[in-house]
């Protein structure tokens, strides 16, 4: 009986504990000054699936395809007009009807890559969260701007296209390289 | 401070007010009580005690926020792609069709300007339907990429995570 020792083990050391409360105390500052964001990160991934932000995107990638194929119009118009074209004639009705199909075709494919774009970020966005819940968070923030950047160059490209397509629109203004040039399509930046 | 919260959210239009409201729900985060064990008998493990309690709110820090948006991950992905393709499928028809709608609309009005019949609706039909099929099959190309990238990127890294134990 000699001895009589407690059920307890050996003491724990000191520092173990103020270790614990240190990490207690980072734990709480960590939730007071970027729980919110984490917070603010869900908030946003859902909101990205909403309507309003898919009309916004869809309707900017319109109007930017309008806009890369309006001055081509016009500097058609103008060329074939001064040149004393008969605007009802066949080859200017061919030639305006192929550039509004292909501004139909631009404006309509623009909008919905757009659209399918911001499904793409919305999936982004959920996956960044997940990560961050995971501790991965390095490549959690990306820009969107390079990605619309990028939609807005390939509609400029398919509309340089369309245009040096035209055969004889080229003999209304000139030279290959004057079409080119001289319709001078919008470059735009987002 | 109430009638400020309640002033700034009828401000709001309604999709804001459910992301702010759910911004400021979610917020009530649980705390750990650093001193919750302070003057306990060193051989309680008082150390180790705190830990834990920190361990339990981390956790259900996780549960509460993170793992709705891994579930909701998870159950987008269907065998051929995603559940978001039918909402895309639906917008691109609505965007290739309208825009043809639309252009056959500025062309219609720049040739009565001119007094001139315009005879381009059926080739503009054709060019639509073309357009459209391309998009459609785009669409679902796009769809099927993003099935791709989340069974190989995110939720894989999730899984060599849960397999490894951390």
């Amino acid at each position: 009986m000699c001895g009589g020792g407690s059920d307890k083990g050996p003491e724990e050391a000191e520092s173990r504990l103020a270790l614990a409360q240190q990490s207690a105390i980072y734990y709480n500052r960590f939730q007071d000054v970027f729980g919110k964001f984490e917070d603010m990160a869900i908030a946003d991934a859902s909101a990205q699936f909403s309507n309003q932000n898919y009309e916004s995107a869809m309707g900017a990638a319109s109007n930017a395809a309008q806009g890369v194929y309006e001055q081509g119009q016009i500097d058609l118009n103008r060329a074939a007009y001064n040149r004393g074209f008969d605007p009802s004639s066949g080859a200017v009705q061919n030639e305006s009807a192929a550039l509004m199909a292909a501004k139909s075709r631009g404006m309509g494919l623009g909008a919905s890559s757009a659209g399918i774009a911001n499904t793409d970020r919305g999936f982004q966005m959920m996956g960044n969260v997940v990560n961050i819940g995971q501790g991965l968070a390095n490549e959690s923030m990306q820009g969107q701007i390079d990605v619309a950047q990028t939609g807005v160059d390939r509609v400029s490209r398919q509309a340089q296209q369309d245009f040096m397509r035209s055969s004889s629109l080229q003999n209304v203004a000139g030279t290959a390289t004057g079409v080119a040039a001289g319709y001078g399509l919008q470059q735009r930046t987002v | 401070m109430s009638n400020f919260f309640a002033e700034m959210m009828s401000g709001l239009n309604p999709e804001s007010q459910m992301a702010a409201g759910q911004f400021f729900q979610t917020s009530q985060m649980q705390r750990v009580d650093p001193y919750a064990y302070l003057g306990m008998d060193p051989r309680d493990n008082p150390g180790d005690k705190l830990y834990a309690d920190i361990i339990r709110a981390q956790t259900a820090d996780y549960m509460r926020k993170f793992a709705p948006v891994e579930d909701a991950l998870a159950a987008s992905i269907t065998p051929t792609g995603t559940t978001s393709l039918e909402g895309d499928l639906t917008r691109t028809r609505e965007a290739v069709m309208g825009a043809g709608l639309n252009i056959q609309g500025q062309q219609n009005r720049s040739m009565e300007r001119l007094g001139v019949a315009d005879n381009s609706g059926y080739s503009n039909q054709n060019a639509n339907i073309s357009a459209l099929v391309g998009g459609l099959n785009d669409t679902r190309l796009r769809d099927s990429d993003r099935r791709d990238a989340l069974l190989t990127g995110t939720t894989t890294a999730l899984g060599q995570k849960a397999r490894s134990g951390a």
